[in-house]
Protein backbone atom coordinates (compact mmCIF):
# COMPACT_ATOMS: atom_id res chain seq x y z
CA UNK A 1 0.00 0.00 0.00
CA UNK A 2 2.56 2.14 0.76
CA UNK A 3 4.28 1.52 -2.14
CA UNK A 4 1.04 2.63 -4.36
CA UNK A 5 0.71 5.62 -2.67
CA UNK A 6 4.37 6.73 -2.97
CA UNK A 7 3.82 5.82 -6.62
CA UNK A 8 0.85 8.05 -7.08
CA UNK A 9 2.69 11.15 -5.74
CA UNK A 10 6.04 10.29 -7.71
CA UNK A 11 4.15 9.72 -10.67
CA UNK A 12 1.64 12.70 -10.35
CA UNK A 13 -1.28 10.84 -10.40
CA UNK A 14 -2.34 12.59 -7.34
CA UNK A 15 -0.96 15.80 -5.79
CA UNK A 16 -1.60 14.87 -1.82
CA UNK A 17 -2.80 11.69 -0.10
CA UNK A 18 -4.72 11.34 2.83
CA UNK A 19 -3.89 8.39 5.24
CA UNK A 20 -3.43 7.23 8.65
CA UNK A 21 0.35 7.68 9.96
CA UNK A 22 2.73 7.86 12.57
CA UNK A 23 1.62 11.42 14.65
CA UNK A 24 4.71 12.56 16.40
CA UNK A 25 3.54 12.46 19.78
CA UNK A 26 1.65 9.12 20.17
CA UNK A 27 1.17 5.95 19.40
CA UNK A 28 -2.48 6.12 17.89
CA UNK A 29 -1.86 6.42 14.30
CA UNK A 30 -4.13 9.76 12.91
CA UNK A 31 -5.30 10.71 9.42
CA UNK A 32 -2.00 12.67 7.81
CA UNK A 33 -2.25 15.40 4.52
CA UNK A 34 0.69 14.37 2.86
CA UNK A 35 2.33 16.41 -0.44
CA UNK A 36 5.95 15.11 0.77
CA UNK A 37 6.21 11.39 -0.72
CA UNK A 38 8.97 11.15 1.64
CA UNK A 39 6.29 11.14 4.33
CA UNK A 40 4.31 7.83 2.63
CA UNK A 41 6.98 6.04 5.32
CA UNK A 42 5.14 7.32 8.11
CA UNK A 43 1.68 6.23 6.93
CA UNK A 44 0.40 3.59 8.49
CA UNK A 45 -2.50 2.42 6.19
CA UNK A 46 -4.24 -0.82 7.86
CA UNK A 47 -3.70 0.78 11.16
CA UNK A 48 -6.65 -1.60 13.22
CA UNK A 49 -7.54 1.52 15.30
CA UNK A 50 -10.26 4.49 14.16
CA UNK A 51 -9.72 7.49 16.91
CA UNK A 52 -11.88 9.35 14.62
CA UNK A 53 -13.96 8.86 10.87
CA UNK A 54 -11.98 9.30 8.06
CA UNK A 55 -15.25 10.68 6.46
CA UNK A 56 -15.02 13.93 8.78
CA UNK A 57 -11.67 14.59 7.63
CA UNK A 58 -12.53 13.99 3.70
CA UNK A 59 -15.69 16.40 4.55
CA UNK A 60 -13.06 19.41 6.27
CA UNK A 61 -11.17 18.87 2.66
CA UNK A 62 -13.83 18.81 0.46
CA UNK A 63 -17.38 20.60 1.94
CA UNK A 64 -16.50 24.36 0.91
CA UNK A 65 -14.87 23.54 -2.46
CA UNK A 66 -13.88 20.44 -4.27
CA UNK A 67 -9.86 20.05 -4.05
CA UNK A 68 -8.12 21.50 -7.42
CA UNK A 69 -5.84 18.68 -7.74
CA UNK A 70 -6.57 14.70 -6.95
CA UNK A 71 -5.99 13.79 -3.39
CA UNK A 72 -6.02 10.06 -2.70
CA UNK A 73 -7.28 8.88 0.24
CA UNK A 74 -7.27 5.29 2.25
CA UNK A 75 -10.53 4.78 4.03
CA UNK A 76 -11.94 1.74 6.06
CA UNK A 77 -15.34 0.58 4.70
CA UNK A 78 -17.27 2.00 7.56
CA UNK A 79 -15.70 5.65 7.20
CA UNK A 80 -16.86 5.11 3.25
CA UNK A 81 -19.94 4.42 3.78
CA UNK A 82 -20.28 7.73 5.78
CA UNK A 83 -18.77 9.66 3.72
CA UNK A 84 -20.97 8.65 0.91
CA UNK A 85 -23.85 9.73 2.88
CA UNK A 86 -21.94 13.14 3.95
CA UNK A 87 -21.81 13.29 0.09
CA UNK A 88 -25.69 13.10 -0.06
CA UNK A 89 -26.68 16.02 2.76
CA UNK A 90 -23.40 18.16 0.30
CA UNK A 91 -20.90 17.73 3.04
CA UNK A 92 -18.78 16.53 1.28
CA UNK A 93 -17.48 16.06 -2.39
CA UNK A 94 -15.97 13.11 -4.40
CA UNK A 95 -14.89 14.71 -6.98
CA UNK A 96 -10.58 15.11 -7.66
CA UNK A 97 -10.42 12.71 -5.03
CA UNK A 98 -8.86 8.49 -5.55
CA UNK A 99 -11.00 6.56 -2.86
CA UNK A 100 -8.58 3.76 -1.77
CA UNK A 101 -10.41 1.37 0.93
CA UNK A 102 -9.57 -2.04 1.64
CA UNK A 103 -11.38 -5.33 3.06
CA UNK A 104 -11.09 -4.17 6.79
CA UNK A 105 -10.69 -7.05 9.36
CA UNK A 106 -11.83 -5.04 12.13
CA UNK A 107 -10.04 -2.35 14.32
CA UNK A 108 -9.11 -1.90 18.26
CA UNK A 109 -10.18 0.55 20.61
CA UNK A 110 -7.42 3.18 21.44
CA UNK A 111 -7.01 1.21 24.79
CA UNK A 112 -6.57 -1.81 23.39
CA UNK A 113 -4.38 -0.63 20.39
CA UNK A 114 -1.79 0.84 22.72
CA UNK A 115 -2.15 -2.13 24.66
CA UNK A 116 -1.17 -4.80 21.85
CA UNK A 117 1.68 -1.78 20.35
CA UNK A 118 2.92 -1.51 23.77
CA UNK A 119 3.19 -5.70 24.57
CA UNK A 120 5.50 -5.79 20.94
CA UNK A 121 2.64 -7.49 19.07
CA UNK A 122 1.36 -7.31 15.55
CA UNK A 123 -1.86 -5.57 15.63
CA UNK A 124 -2.88 -5.84 12.21
CA UNK A 125 -2.70 -10.05 12.59
CA UNK A 126 -4.26 -10.22 15.81
CA UNK A 127 -7.56 -7.95 14.15
CA UNK A 128 -7.28 -10.54 11.36
CA UNK A 129 -7.48 -13.47 13.83
CA UNK A 130 -10.58 -11.47 15.00
CA UNK A 131 -8.67 -11.12 18.29
CA UNK A 132 -9.66 -8.42 20.83
CA UNK A 133 -11.05 -5.83 18.13
CA UNK A 134 -13.99 -3.99 18.92
CA UNK A 135 -17.56 -5.73 19.21
CA UNK A 136 -18.96 -3.43 16.41
CA UNK A 137 -16.22 -4.76 13.85
CA UNK A 138 -16.81 -8.33 14.64
CA UNK A 139 -20.71 -7.73 13.79
CA UNK A 140 -19.79 -5.83 10.85
CA UNK A 141 -22.42 -5.82 8.21
CA UNK A 142 -20.08 -4.50 5.63
CA UNK A 143 -16.29 -5.99 6.02
CA UNK A 144 -16.01 -4.79 2.46
CA UNK A 145 -15.66 -1.76 0.56
CA UNK A 146 -19.30 -1.90 -1.40
CA UNK A 147 -19.30 0.70 -3.57
CA UNK A 148 -17.86 4.31 -4.74
CA UNK A 149 -14.07 3.16 -4.46
CA UNK A 150 -11.44 3.07 -7.19
CA UNK A 151 -9.14 0.73 -5.86
CA UNK A 152 -9.44 -1.50 -2.83
CA UNK A 153 -6.91 -4.16 -0.98
CA UNK A 154 -7.83 -7.34 0.00
CA UNK A 155 -5.16 -9.02 2.68
CA UNK A 156 -6.74 -12.60 1.74
CA UNK A 157 -5.41 -12.13 -1.81
CA UNK A 158 -2.59 -9.95 -0.95
CA UNK A 159 -2.94 -7.66 -4.03
CA UNK A 160 -5.42 -4.97 -5.59
CA UNK A 161 -8.84 -4.96 -7.58
CA UNK A 162 -10.49 -1.83 -9.23
CA UNK A 163 -13.52 0.01 -8.41
CA UNK A 164 -13.45 2.08 -11.16
CA UNK A 165 -11.56 2.86 -14.68
CA UNK A 166 -9.50 5.42 -12.67
CA UNK A 167 -8.42 2.95 -9.95
CA UNK A 168 -7.91 0.91 -12.95
CA UNK A 169 -5.67 2.95 -15.14
CA UNK A 170 -3.97 4.59 -12.04
CA UNK A 171 -3.01 0.61 -10.94
CA UNK A 172 -1.76 -0.23 -13.87
CA UNK A 173 0.46 3.01 -14.61
CA UNK A 174 2.01 1.89 -11.78
CA UNK A 175 2.56 -1.29 -12.70
CA UNK A 176 0.61 -2.84 -10.00
CA UNK A 177 -1.42 -6.60 -11.04
CA UNK A 178 -5.00 -5.78 -10.88
CA UNK A 179 -6.98 -9.13 -9.57
CA UNK A 180 -10.34 -9.68 -9.35
CA UNK A 181 -12.21 -9.59 -6.34
CA UNK A 182 -12.92 -13.01 -4.64
CA UNK A 183 -16.60 -12.36 -4.07
CA UNK A 184 -17.04 -15.95 -2.63
CA UNK A 185 -14.50 -14.71 0.16
CA UNK A 186 -16.19 -11.90 0.79
CA UNK A 187 -19.74 -13.09 1.18
CA UNK A 188 -18.51 -15.93 3.52
CA UNK A 189 -16.62 -13.32 5.73
CA UNK A 190 -19.56 -11.20 6.01
CA UNK A 191 -21.99 -13.72 6.57
CA UNK A 192 -20.04 -14.72 9.72
CA UNK A 193 -20.13 -11.06 11.15
CA UNK A 194 -23.39 -10.79 10.25
CA UNK A 195 -24.51 -14.03 12.16
CA UNK A 196 -22.39 -12.62 14.88
CA UNK A 197 -24.01 -9.45 15.03
CA UNK A 198 -27.80 -10.91 15.28
CA UNK A 199 -26.94 -12.55 18.48
CA UNK A 200 -25.65 -9.13 19.62
CA UNK A 201 -29.31 -7.78 18.43
CA UNK A 202 -30.78 -10.19 19.82
CA UNK A 203 -29.92 -9.79 23.06
CA UNK A 204 -29.62 -5.64 22.30
CA UNK A 205 -33.39 -5.91 22.00
CA UNK A 206 -34.34 -7.20 24.93
CA UNK A 207 -31.82 -5.02 26.88
CA UNK A 208 -33.33 -1.27 25.19
CA UNK A 209 -37.13 -2.44 25.39
CA UNK A 210 -39.35 -0.36 27.28
CA UNK A 211 -39.23 2.58 29.35
CA UNK A 212 -38.02 1.01 32.27
CA UNK A 213 -34.62 -1.32 30.18
CA UNK A 214 -33.58 1.71 27.86
CA UNK A 215 -33.06 4.16 30.87
CA UNK A 216 -31.06 1.29 33.01
CA UNK A 217 -28.78 0.83 29.41
CA UNK A 218 -28.50 4.50 28.98
CA UNK A 219 -28.42 5.27 33.07
CA UNK A 220 -24.62 6.01 33.57
CA UNK A 221 -24.71 8.70 30.85
CA UNK A 222 -23.33 12.30 31.57
CA UNK A 223 -24.94 14.09 28.99
CA UNK A 224 -21.89 14.99 27.52
CA UNK A 225 -22.71 14.24 23.87
CA UNK A 226 -19.38 12.97 22.73
CA UNK A 227 -21.23 10.53 20.84
CA UNK A 228 -22.91 12.97 18.37
CA UNK A 229 -19.43 14.95 18.34
CA UNK A 230 -17.32 11.56 17.33
CA UNK A 231 -20.13 10.60 14.73
CA UNK A 232 -19.45 10.85 11.45
CA UNK A 233 -23.24 11.36 10.34
CA UNK A 234 -24.24 14.40 12.74
CA UNK A 235 -22.57 17.07 10.42
CA UNK A 236 -25.15 19.92 11.84
CA UNK A 237 -23.01 23.19 13.14
CA UNK A 238 -25.26 23.82 15.52
CA UNK A 239 -26.76 20.86 17.11
CA UNK A 240 -30.58 20.74 17.96
CA UNK A 241 -29.93 19.00 20.89
CA UNK A 242 -27.83 21.72 22.24
CA UNK A 243 -29.65 24.89 21.14
CA UNK A 244 -30.75 27.15 23.81
CA UNK A 245 -34.51 26.03 22.34
CA UNK A 246 -34.94 23.20 24.89
CA UNK A 247 -33.21 25.05 27.85
CA UNK A 248 -35.27 25.10 31.12
CA UNK A 249 -36.51 28.19 33.00
CA UNK A 250 -35.94 26.97 36.87
CA UNK A 251 -39.31 27.18 37.67
CA UNK A 252 -39.70 24.33 35.52
CA UNK A 253 -37.81 22.55 38.52
CA UNK A 254 -39.89 23.41 41.19
CA UNK A 255 -42.86 22.25 39.17
CA UNK A 256 -41.18 19.06 38.69
CA UNK A 257 -40.22 19.34 42.22
CA UNK A 258 -43.70 19.79 43.28
CA UNK A 259 -45.24 16.67 41.13
CA UNK A 260 -42.63 14.66 41.45
CA UNK A 261 -40.70 14.98 44.39
CA UNK A 262 -37.35 15.81 42.56
CA UNK A 263 -35.89 15.26 39.05
CA UNK A 264 -32.62 13.46 37.98
CA UNK A 265 -29.67 15.95 37.05
CA UNK A 266 -28.67 16.37 33.99
CA UNK A 267 -32.09 16.09 32.65
CA UNK A 268 -32.76 14.99 29.05
CA UNK A 269 -30.70 11.95 28.59
CA UNK A 270 -33.94 10.15 27.05
CA UNK A 271 -34.53 13.45 24.95
CA UNK A 272 -31.27 13.20 23.57
CA UNK A 273 -30.66 10.01 22.60
CA UNK A 274 -34.06 9.07 21.11
CA UNK A 275 -34.42 12.27 19.90
CA UNK A 276 -31.04 11.95 18.27
CA UNK A 277 -31.87 8.77 16.84
CA UNK A 278 -35.01 10.20 14.99
CA UNK A 279 -32.03 12.66 13.35
CA UNK A 280 -29.38 10.23 12.08
CA UNK A 281 -30.59 6.70 12.50
CA UNK A 282 -31.54 6.60 8.38
CA UNK A 283 -27.85 7.70 7.93
CA UNK A 284 -26.37 5.22 10.50
CA UNK A 285 -23.89 2.93 9.42
CA UNK A 286 -22.47 1.24 12.58
CA UNK A 287 -19.04 2.59 12.88
CA UNK A 288 -19.23 2.39 16.33
CA UNK A 289 -17.40 6.02 17.20
CA UNK A 290 -20.40 6.44 19.28
CA UNK A 291 -19.36 4.35 21.77
CA UNK A 292 -15.58 4.74 21.48
CA UNK A 293 -16.25 8.15 22.70
CA UNK A 294 -18.22 7.32 25.44
CA UNK A 295 -16.63 8.21 28.55
CA UNK A 296 -19.06 6.25 30.32
CA UNK A 297 -18.74 2.76 28.55
CA UNK A 298 -22.37 2.66 27.39
CA UNK A 299 -22.24 0.37 24.51
CA UNK A 300 -23.96 2.86 22.41
CA UNK A 301 -23.36 1.32 19.04
CA UNK A 302 -25.76 -1.60 19.45
CA UNK A 303 -28.38 0.23 21.07
CA UNK A 304 -27.94 2.81 17.55
CA UNK A 305 -27.32 0.18 15.32
CA UNK A 306 -30.73 -1.85 16.24
CA UNK A 307 -33.28 1.11 16.30
CA UNK A 308 -31.08 2.23 12.94
CA UNK A 309 -31.54 -0.88 11.20
CA UNK A 310 -35.29 -0.97 12.07
CA UNK A 311 -35.91 2.70 10.73
CA UNK A 312 -33.49 2.05 7.26
CA UNK A 313 -35.91 -0.75 6.91
CA UNK A 314 -38.86 1.00 7.70
CA UNK A 315 -37.88 3.23 4.57
CA UNK A 316 -36.48 0.36 2.70
CA UNK A 317 -32.99 2.63 2.88
CA UNK A 318 -29.23 1.30 3.50
CA UNK A 319 -27.21 4.20 4.12
CA UNK A 320 -23.58 4.37 2.48
CA UNK A 321 -23.94 2.29 -0.65
CA UNK A 322 -24.91 4.07 -3.17
CA UNK A 323 -25.13 7.59 -4.24
CA UNK A 324 -28.38 7.10 -6.43
CA UNK A 325 -30.19 6.02 -2.48
CA UNK A 326 -32.53 9.22 -1.46
CA UNK A 327 -32.02 9.73 2.24
CA UNK A 328 -35.54 9.35 3.26
CA UNK A 329 -36.32 12.27 5.18
CA UNK A 330 -35.35 14.73 2.14
CA UNK A 331 -37.72 13.03 0.12
CA UNK A 332 -41.65 11.66 -0.17
CA UNK A 333 -44.10 10.42 -2.02
CA UNK A 334 -47.40 11.81 -2.31
CA UNK A 335 -49.13 8.10 -1.88
CA UNK A 336 -47.47 6.05 0.77
CA UNK A 337 -47.62 5.47 4.47
CA UNK A 338 -51.16 4.60 4.30
CA UNK A 339 -51.65 3.32 8.12
CA UNK A 340 -50.93 7.43 8.71
CA UNK A 341 -53.40 8.53 6.32
CA UNK B 1 -60.24 10.20 37.96
CA UNK B 2 -57.65 10.47 35.51
CA UNK B 3 -57.98 13.61 32.82
CA UNK B 4 -55.36 13.27 29.86
CA UNK B 5 -53.45 15.75 28.61
CA UNK B 6 -52.94 16.31 24.95
CA UNK B 7 -50.42 17.99 22.87
CA UNK B 8 -51.61 19.52 19.72
CA UNK B 9 -49.55 20.92 17.06
CA UNK B 10 -51.90 22.07 14.57
CA UNK B 11 -51.19 23.64 11.27
CA UNK B 12 -51.94 27.31 11.02
CA UNK B 13 -53.70 26.89 7.42
CA UNK B 14 -55.72 23.42 7.75
CA UNK B 15 -56.05 21.83 11.52
CA UNK B 16 -55.88 25.46 13.49
CA UNK B 17 -57.90 26.85 11.40
CA UNK B 18 -60.72 24.15 11.92
CA UNK B 19 -60.19 24.32 15.43
CA UNK B 20 -61.38 28.28 15.16
CA UNK B 21 -64.33 26.97 13.59
CA UNK B 22 -65.21 24.62 15.72
CA UNK B 23 -65.21 27.43 18.20
CA UNK B 24 -66.88 30.03 15.92
CA UNK B 25 -69.66 26.99 15.28
CA UNK B 26 -70.06 26.18 19.28
CA UNK B 27 -69.33 22.57 18.82
CA UNK B 28 -67.50 21.75 22.02
CA UNK B 29 -64.51 19.53 22.35
CA UNK B 30 -62.49 18.26 25.00
CA UNK B 31 -60.48 20.71 27.02
CA UNK B 32 -57.47 17.62 27.49
CA UNK B 33 -56.32 19.07 24.01
CA UNK B 34 -53.62 21.95 24.61
CA UNK B 35 -53.20 23.51 20.91
CA UNK B 36 -50.31 24.85 19.44
CA UNK B 37 -50.49 26.42 16.77
CA UNK B 38 -47.45 25.58 14.15
CA UNK B 39 -46.95 27.45 10.37
CA UNK B 40 -47.00 23.86 9.03
CA UNK B 41 -47.30 20.11 10.16
CA UNK B 42 -44.42 19.82 8.44
CA UNK B 43 -42.38 22.13 10.97
CA UNK B 44 -42.61 19.46 13.68
CA UNK B 45 -39.61 18.05 14.38
CA UNK B 46 -39.73 14.80 16.53
CA UNK B 47 -37.88 16.47 19.20
CA UNK B 48 -40.68 18.55 20.18
CA UNK B 49 -43.00 15.57 20.46
CA UNK B 50 -40.78 13.70 22.62
CA UNK B 51 -40.55 16.75 24.48
CA UNK B 52 -44.14 17.01 24.95
CA UNK B 53 -44.21 13.23 26.02
CA UNK B 54 -41.12 14.43 28.66
CA UNK B 55 -43.17 17.29 29.70
CA UNK B 56 -46.26 15.47 30.89
CA UNK B 57 -48.31 14.89 27.66
CA UNK B 58 -50.03 11.77 27.98
CA UNK B 59 -50.83 11.85 23.64
CA UNK B 60 -49.34 14.10 21.13
CA UNK B 61 -51.39 14.62 17.99
CA UNK B 62 -50.23 16.54 14.45
CA UNK B 63 -52.99 17.76 12.68
CA UNK B 64 -52.29 19.25 8.96
CA UNK B 65 -53.92 19.84 5.68
CA UNK B 66 -55.01 16.77 3.68
CA UNK B 67 -51.96 15.39 1.07
CA UNK B 68 -52.39 17.57 -1.79
CA UNK B 69 -53.85 20.74 0.31
CA UNK B 70 -50.84 21.82 1.83
CA UNK B 71 -50.47 25.81 1.94
CA UNK B 72 -46.46 25.09 1.32
CA UNK B 73 -47.33 22.57 -1.18
CA UNK B 74 -45.23 19.40 0.64
CA UNK B 75 -45.24 20.04 4.29
CA UNK B 76 -47.34 17.53 5.15
CA UNK B 77 -46.14 14.67 3.49
CA UNK B 78 -42.39 15.22 4.72
CA UNK B 79 -44.80 15.52 8.60
CA UNK B 80 -45.80 11.93 7.57
CA UNK B 81 -42.67 10.80 6.91
CA UNK B 82 -41.17 12.22 10.17
CA UNK B 83 -43.87 10.87 12.41
CA UNK B 84 -43.41 6.99 10.48
CA UNK B 85 -39.52 7.66 11.47
CA UNK B 86 -40.69 9.11 15.06
CA UNK B 87 -42.73 5.84 15.30
CA UNK B 88 -40.45 3.34 14.24
CA UNK B 89 -37.88 4.61 16.82
CA UNK B 90 -40.48 4.29 19.75
CA UNK B 91 -41.45 1.23 17.89
CA UNK B 92 -38.27 -0.40 18.35
CA UNK B 93 -37.63 0.79 22.22
CA UNK B 94 -40.90 -0.18 23.08
CA UNK B 95 -42.31 3.14 23.64
CA UNK B 96 -45.97 3.96 23.17
CA UNK B 97 -45.95 4.85 19.88
CA UNK B 98 -50.00 4.63 19.80
CA UNK B 99 -49.72 7.90 21.64
CA UNK B 100 -48.83 10.04 18.51
CA UNK B 101 -51.30 10.89 16.09
CA UNK B 102 -51.17 12.07 12.78
CA UNK B 103 -54.21 13.58 11.32
CA UNK B 104 -55.22 15.55 8.52
CA UNK B 105 -57.69 17.97 9.38
CA UNK B 106 -58.67 20.68 6.17
CA UNK B 107 -59.93 24.29 7.44
CA UNK B 108 -63.55 23.61 6.77
CA UNK B 109 -63.72 20.69 9.01
CA UNK B 110 -64.74 22.02 12.39
CA UNK B 111 -67.19 18.90 13.07
CA UNK B 112 -63.53 16.49 12.03
CA UNK B 113 -61.61 18.76 14.32
CA UNK B 114 -64.14 18.03 17.14
CA UNK B 115 -65.00 14.84 16.70
CA UNK B 116 -61.17 13.72 16.33
CA UNK B 117 -60.21 15.19 19.85
CA UNK B 118 -63.27 13.14 21.39
CA UNK B 119 -61.86 10.19 20.06
CA UNK B 120 -58.04 10.59 21.20
CA UNK B 121 -59.11 11.87 24.34
CA UNK B 122 -61.24 9.23 25.18
CA UNK B 123 -58.53 6.85 23.49
CA UNK B 124 -56.07 8.27 25.84
CA UNK B 125 -58.43 8.14 29.08
CA UNK B 126 -58.69 4.10 28.10
CA UNK B 127 -55.16 3.75 28.16
CA UNK B 128 -53.81 5.41 31.53
CA UNK B 129 -51.09 8.33 32.42
CA UNK B 130 -48.49 8.40 29.66
CA UNK B 131 -44.71 7.21 29.52
CA UNK B 132 -43.31 9.94 32.19
CA UNK B 133 -46.32 9.77 34.37
CA UNK B 134 -44.45 10.44 38.09
CA UNK B 135 -41.07 9.44 36.48
CA UNK B 136 -38.25 12.04 38.06
CA UNK B 137 -35.69 10.84 35.42
CA UNK B 138 -35.63 11.26 31.57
Amino acid sequence: MKELLKGLLEKNIVAAVLVPAKTTYGKVPFPLFIKNPELVEDADPFAPVMPVSMATQVSKLTRLASPDEPVAVVMKPCELRALVELVKFRQAGLENLLIISFECPGVFTIEDYINVVEKGENPIELAKAKDGIRRACRGCLYPYPYAHFDIAYSFAQDGFYAGTEKGRNALESLGIEVKERDEEAIRKETEERRKFWEEVRKKTREEVYGLENLMSFLSRCVGCHNCKDLCPICYCKECFWESPVFDYRPDSFFDWGNKKGGVRMPTDIFFYHVGRLTHMSLSCVGCGLCEDACPQDIELQRLFLHVALNTQAAFEYTPGLSLEDVPPLTTFKEEEIPELG
Amino acid sequence: MFEPKIVGFFCNWCTSAAADLAGTSRIQYPVNVRPIRVWCSGTVDPAYIIRAFIEGADAVVVGGCHPGDCHYISGNYKARRRIKLLKEVFKSLGLPEDRVYLRWISASEGKKFADTMHEITEETRKKGPGPFAGKREW
